[in-house]
């Protein structure tokens, strides 16, 4: 990133320079790079854009209309709820709830079909105890639907292997900033080739400037103004360094470290786990409160008396505190990254163990 | 942010902390001082017109609203 943000003060499509050059050749090649990371079959329509939450709602926005009908599930984060709840999109929405164990069937999503039925819209993974859903297996649903799946992948990219073409994506929604290892300020939002949208953002694009609608051509059509050139160059380095390490190293050293904790606390007086219980259907995060204790308490001490960083509360997920009956309370998150070590899962042991005796005396 | 900016002109020593939760659902920050600073900040909280959800007195492991006037 320090080394675009120096190398490259010029903006792409917008003249024939060197460093205009160097530009759009960074962003083509990250197209490229992330088509080729989630099976992408046309890399125009690879767009980068602030992040999965605007992903999201360049999705819902740009490919519904008032009066279609929606199937989620109840563990969506708010970036979609907020969004599929809003009154301007007018769009009605029915959940099915899924326990992690029953196999995913045709027939759950079927009896929540209507008439206007034009798609399913899924978070991959919960981000408040890490339920995993089969995601291959609702592709095959909505094929079979002939509904348009859209995966909100914010939690997922970058730790579990995704290819759009295999699991029947319409939409794939996708944060920068977590598992991809890039900075803040960039996602992605991959369009299956059938797919066409309407863009949620008009204005410059460097093409076709002489017409007042937005182009009917991918990327510009959904990419006005700016790119966000350093950002991209760091979700560059991120999907590289990646492939360099290999998902399942990291899916694998995030799960080790998230079985240590789970181990190191669940029997402790007073503690309540929640993630799945079934292995294959989670993702390496729990989270986790004490009988009787408030769960900011909690985040408090683990921050102020051991600089641990810990989420606390809702999560931006109110939806799935209510399925798991934690709201309005919430819960405290743990989410080890590739980074951390076996040492610090012990001092949040010791954390745990020692705000417990401090809350006896 | 504003409201550490104006705790800070009145010399009030805070730390910034989650809300407890028992206080409300809703996701917010709160800062923690000190009862004996509790006119200064009221007087940053009027002067810097924060919007202010509650001052609150914590009580063991309740936490009790603390009239504002």
């Amino acid at each position: 990133m320090e080394r675009a943000m120096k190398a490259i003060g010029e903006n792409p499509g917008r003249g024939s320079s060197k460093g205009v050059h160097k530009a759009e050749r960074l962003i083509y090649e990250t197209r490229l790079l992330t088509a080729k990371f989630f099976g992408a079959e046309d890399t125009a329509k690879v767009i980068f854009t602030p992040g999965c939450t605007y992903s999201l709602n360049m999705a819902l926005r740009g490919f519904l209309k008032k009066g279609d009908h929606v199937i989620s599930t109840g563990r969506m984060h708010n970036a979609l709820a907020r969004t599929l709840y809003d009154k301007r999109l007018g769009v009605n929405l029915s959940t099915i709830e899924w326990d992690g164990k029953t196999p995913m069937t045709t027939e759950i999503f079927k009896i929540k079909m209507t008439g206007n039925t034009r798609a399913i819209v899924v978070n991959h993974a919960s981000n408040v105890d890490g339920l995993l859903f089969p995601l291959r297996e609702i592709g095959k649903i909505a094929r079979e639907l002939g509904l348009i799946l859209i995966v909100d992948a914010a939690q997922t990219a970058g730790l579990v292997a995704i290819d759009m073409k295999r699991d029947n994506i319409g939409m794939l929604c996708v944060s920068g900033h977590k598992g991809l290892m890039g900075p803040s300020g960039i996602g992605l939002l991959i369009l299956a080739p059938s797919i066409d949208i309407n863009p949620l953002v008009s204005g410059g694009t460097g093409s076709f400037s002489d017409e007042m609608e937005m182009p009917k051509s991918y990327p510009d059509r959904l990419e006005a103004g700016t790119p966000n050139i350093i950002g991209i160059a760091g979700l560059n380095a991120g999907i590289s360094f990646l492939q360099k390490i290999g998902l399942r190293k990291i899916f694998e050293h995030e799960k080790t470290l998230c079985n240590e904790a789970v181990k190191g606390v669940e029997k402790l007086p007073g503690v309540e786990i929640f993630r799945q219980k079934s292995a294959s259907r989670r993702m390496p995060l729990f989270s986790f409160t004490i009988k009787g204790c408030d769960p900011a308490d909690i985040g408090n001490y683990l921050e102020e008396s051991f600089g641990i960083a810990s989420r606390v509360g809702l999560h931006c997920a109110p939806h799935s505190h209510k399925e798991i009956g934690t709201f309005p309370l919430g819960l405290v998150r743990i989410s080890p990254g590739y980074f951390n070590k076996k040492s610090e899962i012990k001092l949040f042991v010791k954390a745990v163990t020692e705000f417990i005796k401090e809350q006896k005396s | 942010m504003r409201a550490e900016d104006f705790f800070h002109a009145e010399d009030v020593k805070f730390r910034p902390i989650l809300k407890p939760r028992k206080i409300g659902s809703a996701c917010r920050m709160a800062l923690k001082f000190k009862e004996d600073d509790l006119d200064a900040a009221k007087k940053a909280v009027e002067t810097g017109k924060l919007e202010l959800l509650a001052f609150y007195r914590r009580d063991d492991l309740h936490w009790i609203k603390i009239d504002q006037d």
